[in-house]
């Protein structure tokens, strides 16, 4: 037997360490590509966000999005798509994605339910690609992503909250995807974004022990997809209060007093043409998302502890002007669902609220569907 | 412990491994500021260091009381005596140098610990005279037990913090802490020497060798449980370590490693608990679950312990294995001679063999020796872990597996004449590894699960029933 001699072993291994750490940030490898869903667990029906360890996501605070391939890759979208499948992409916040809601009782869930069919006779499929986060340039980062699993419809429900232009979401959700953010900026000429506080990653990022924590997340998703296949439970469904119906006398929106919204000079709505044109060939339905509407005290003032009504008026107001004048088509169901069917926060619907929304957007749905 | 806390450790003994003198002192020094470095945060911030003080006292006193005659010369304890003080002296002294990078923790006044120091002293002195020390080792037996018992009783230290509380006019906190480290092998340690001292079996220890002995760092946190006729001459005479001991040690200790902060810690997150059990909706997911926890704990045991043999071996000094492959044994008596190996030989020298050998007497049948010596052994061996009725029903468990499978054995011994052929033993053997396993398993359930309903609920859904 050949004599071990430990030093030169160290001096081996931490050699070829170098080496992995080297060709692992030259070649890039896309390793979130490499799932356990949909083939040995079950792939998730939204993308994994809630932070507690025992509803199998990735927990203690540790979300996914710094790497989309491998939140996308735990989804049900990530499936090959069947021949005789018409496919949906939702895009949105929280409201999208379902909170207080399980799986089957979101939007995407209503539609699948109903069992849809295009008029060539193919299968209409849902997927929920909502993350919840309410900033649409994160939606646009989405879309451009979820395009290579081969999308006929984008669903895009949209709010004014998410057209404000924060940085702390920019530097929370865009930062690891700074320069595709910036190539999107340039491409599609977004106006009110700021990137210069985004980082670049450099090569040292980029090896093996730059991105040991990212790697370390995939690695848990994978083990926690065991959690969500034996138990089918995504996130922690706490009870909440009712809306109050009651409201503050402050007409400020978020610190913004009246007349200073700056929808055209502060808020991010290229975004909304750069999705249109990013989708290309793929048709998008954009829906103004319902809200809240509060019955007593100030109600009058404000439509809910988020929005007071001159802002909400001013930004329906600018939203159609500004579908009118980029001869786009959407639906504006802002007041489509009664007040008595939201959860937790003027923009959660309960499941009765996700199907009058369903029923209210079908009709478009199979019209795009069929012209497609 | 951290794969930081670790690595210093590993740092330490590499730095004591390449001392030509004084390798005992440093040793000695190192492992007493492992034990107060290593005591985790408490419910009163001056335990944290007030615990570590107690057990080097308990430690000391119970020293003057076992050792030999020709070991408790001044002369050749003054210099351990001199090394102890110092290291609890700088570390308190810390209160002024401030190096929270390394010690972080509100450390007494000088004044408390030098009459804390004195107390201990006038205590030396008093059982330094002892002549005839059987008394007081009962005692120091009794204590020592006594304390484990309240450590290992969550109603009585939450009680006595709520007393304390209460006394002191003050609102308690909703959970209490109070940590001692490494008690559950100290005490072992030290009544191992009471019980070998009074058997005449204990050979003569200075104070250097017992303390080092009892808190020797890389066992401190996990065992495995040495015994002091076996660890202190090679403390004496460490093994002098080739290139391939070096080998060796280095890949124990990253073996261990990778097996608790890889293979154990995520197997923690598919592992069964109780949450998972009320959510869970097929018995074969809580099959699967169950054995990965069955696998995260030998994992994490065992890795643990991997990485205190490959630190010992650096320091010179081979340690007891602990664990031998215990899932592939093929019978329940196999696996506890392979499953915290060092924990059962302790209870099988102290408790099981004098017990059977007390019962024996007593002209009672065999089946009934075996039946109360095996229920009782590992009764207490579940107790050790915690006095709660979970511990209970798992030593339970494991108790009742025994005697049956001995009863089973001795009736097979009678049925089988000759040896079975190679191909039958392979298929018993296969089977018997796969009934062990699961039984084993099972049982976890009484282990992690906080109360025995919970787990024999778990069981009955394992079998598909309550889903």
């Amino acid at each position: 037997m050949n004599k071990v001699r430990p030093f030169y072993v160290l001096m081996k291994a931490l050699f070829l360490y170098a080496l992995a750490n080297l060709a692992f940030a030259y070649f890039n490898p896309p390793v979130g590509k490499l799932s356990l869903y949909n083939w040995l667990i079950s792939g998730r029906e939204r993308a994994p966000y809630e932070r507690e360890a025992e509803y199998y996501n990735i927990a203690h605070t540790i979300p996914v999005y710094e790497n989309m391939d491998a939140m996308y890759q735990s989804t049900t979208l990530s499936q090959p798509k069947p021949a005789d499948e018409f496919r949906i992409f939702l895009i949105g916040d929280s409201s999208a994605w379902g909170f207080q809601l399980r799986p089957e009782e979101t939007l995407v869930g209503q539609l699948n339910a109903l069992h849809l069919k295009t008029c060539a006779g193919k299968r209409i499929v849902a997927y929920n690609a909502a993350f919840p986060l309410p900033y649409v340039m994160k939606d646009l980062l989405i879309m451009d992503k979820v395009r290579e699993y081969d999308p006929d419809l984008f669903l895009w429900t949209i709010t004014l909250d998410g057209f404000r232009n924060r940085t702390i979401f920019t530097n929370y959700f865009l930062d690891p995807y700074s320069s595709r953010v910036r190539q999107l900026v340039d491409a599609y000429q977004i106006k009110n974004l700021d990137t210069s506080q985004m980082t670049q990653a450099t090569f040292w990022d980029k090896t093996i022990i730059g991105q040991r924590d990212a790697l370390k997340k995939i690695f848990l998703l994978q083990l926690h997809g065991l959690g969500w296949s034996a138990t089918n439970l995504d996130y922690d469904y706490r009870s909440y209060p009712p809306l109050a119906q009651d409201q503050s006398a402050d007409d400020a929106f978020f610190e913004t007093p009246q007349g200073q919204l700056g929808l055209a000079d502060e808020m991010l709505f290229d975004v909304l043409e750069a999705g249109y044109q990013l989708a290309d060939q793929t048709p998008v339905l954009v829906i103004n998302e319902p809200i809240f509407i509060a019955a007593g005290v100030n109600s009058e003032i404000r439509y809910n502890e988020f929005y007071p009504r001159w802002a909400y008026d001013e930004y329906l107001q600018y939203l159609q002007t500004w579908m009118s004048a980029h001869q786009r088509e959407y639906l504006d169901a802002w007041n489509l669902v009664p007040s008595s069917e939201f959860t937790d926060t003027p923009f959660h619907r309960t499941p009765k609220g996700e199907k009058i929304l369903a029923e209210y957007i079908i009709p478009q749905i199979q019209k795009l569907a069929c012209s497609k | 412990m951290t794969i930081l806390q670790l690595g210093i450790f590993a740092l330490a003994a590499i730095a004591i491994n390449r001392l030509k003198r004084n390798r005992e002192l440093a040793l000695l020094a190192i492992s007493i500021f492992f034990l107060f470095w290593l005591q985790p945060a408490q419910q009163f911030v001056s335990l944290v260091f007030w615990i570590p003080f107690a057990t080097l006292a308990l430690i000391v006193l119970l020293w003057l009381l076992i050792a030999a005659p020709e070991a408790r010369a001044w002369k050749i304890n003054w210099q351990t005596i001199l090394v102890m003080s110092a290291v609890v002296l700088l570390i308190d002294l810390n209160q002024f140098f401030g190096l929270d990078q390394i010690y972080m923790c509100t450390t007494p006044r000088l004044w408390m610990l030098g009459a804390a120091l004195a107390l201990v002293f006038t205590a030396d002195i008093f059982f330094w005279r002892i002549q005839q020390p059987k008394l007081w080792l009962g005692v120091f037996f009794i204590g020592i037990l006594l304390i484990f018992i309240y450590l290992k009783t969550p109603y009585l230290v939450t009680e006595s913090f709520m007393l304390i509380y209460a006394l002191r006019g003050t609102d308690a906190p909703t959970k209490i802490i109070f940590t001692w480290l490494g008690f559950s092998y100290i005490a072992f340690r030290l009544l191992h020497t009471i019980r070998d001292f009074q058997t005449g079996r204990l050979p003569a220890l200075t104070l250097g060798e017992y303390v080092n002995y009892v808190i020797f760092f890389p066992t401190l946190v996990a065992g495995p449980i040495d015994r002091a006729e076996r660890f202190v001459p090679e403390l004496r005479n460490p093994v002098a370590l080739a290139e391939q001991d070096w080998a060796e040690a280095g890949r124990r200790f990253f073996i261990g490693l990778f097996k608790k902060f890889v293979i154990a810690d995520s197997l923690a997150l598919i592992s069964v608990n109780e949450i998972l059990i009320k959510q869970v909706h097929s018995s074969a997911w809580l099959w699967l679950f169950l054995y990965m926890y069955s696998l995260r704990l030998y994992f994490d045991f065992s890795g643990y312990t991997d990485v205190a043999i490959g630190l010992a071996r650096i320091l010179g000094i081979r340690l007891p294995e602990n664990f031998s492959a215990p899932y592939l044994k093929p019978n329940l008596t196999q696996f506890w001679n392979a499953w915290h190996i060092t924990l059962t030989q302790w209870f099988r020298a102290y408790f099981f063999n004098p017990f059977t050998r007390s019962l024996r007497t007593k002209n009672f049948s065999i089946p009934i020796i075996i039946f109360i010596t095996q229920l009782s052994t590992m009764a207490l061996i579940g107790l050790w872990h915690g006095v709660a009725w979970n511990f209970l029903a798992w030593g339970a468990w494991h108790g009742l597996g025994l005697f049956i499978q001995n009863r089973w054995s001795e009736w097979m011994r009678g049925k089988m004449q000759t040896p079975p052929s190679p191909r039958r033993k392979l298929i018993f053997d296969s089977l018997g590894i796969f009934l062990t396993f699961n039984f084993v398993s099972l049982g976890w359930l009484f282990f992690t699960l906080p109360t025995p309903q919970s787990a024999l609920t778990a069981i009955v859904k394992l079998f598909g029933f309550g889903l």
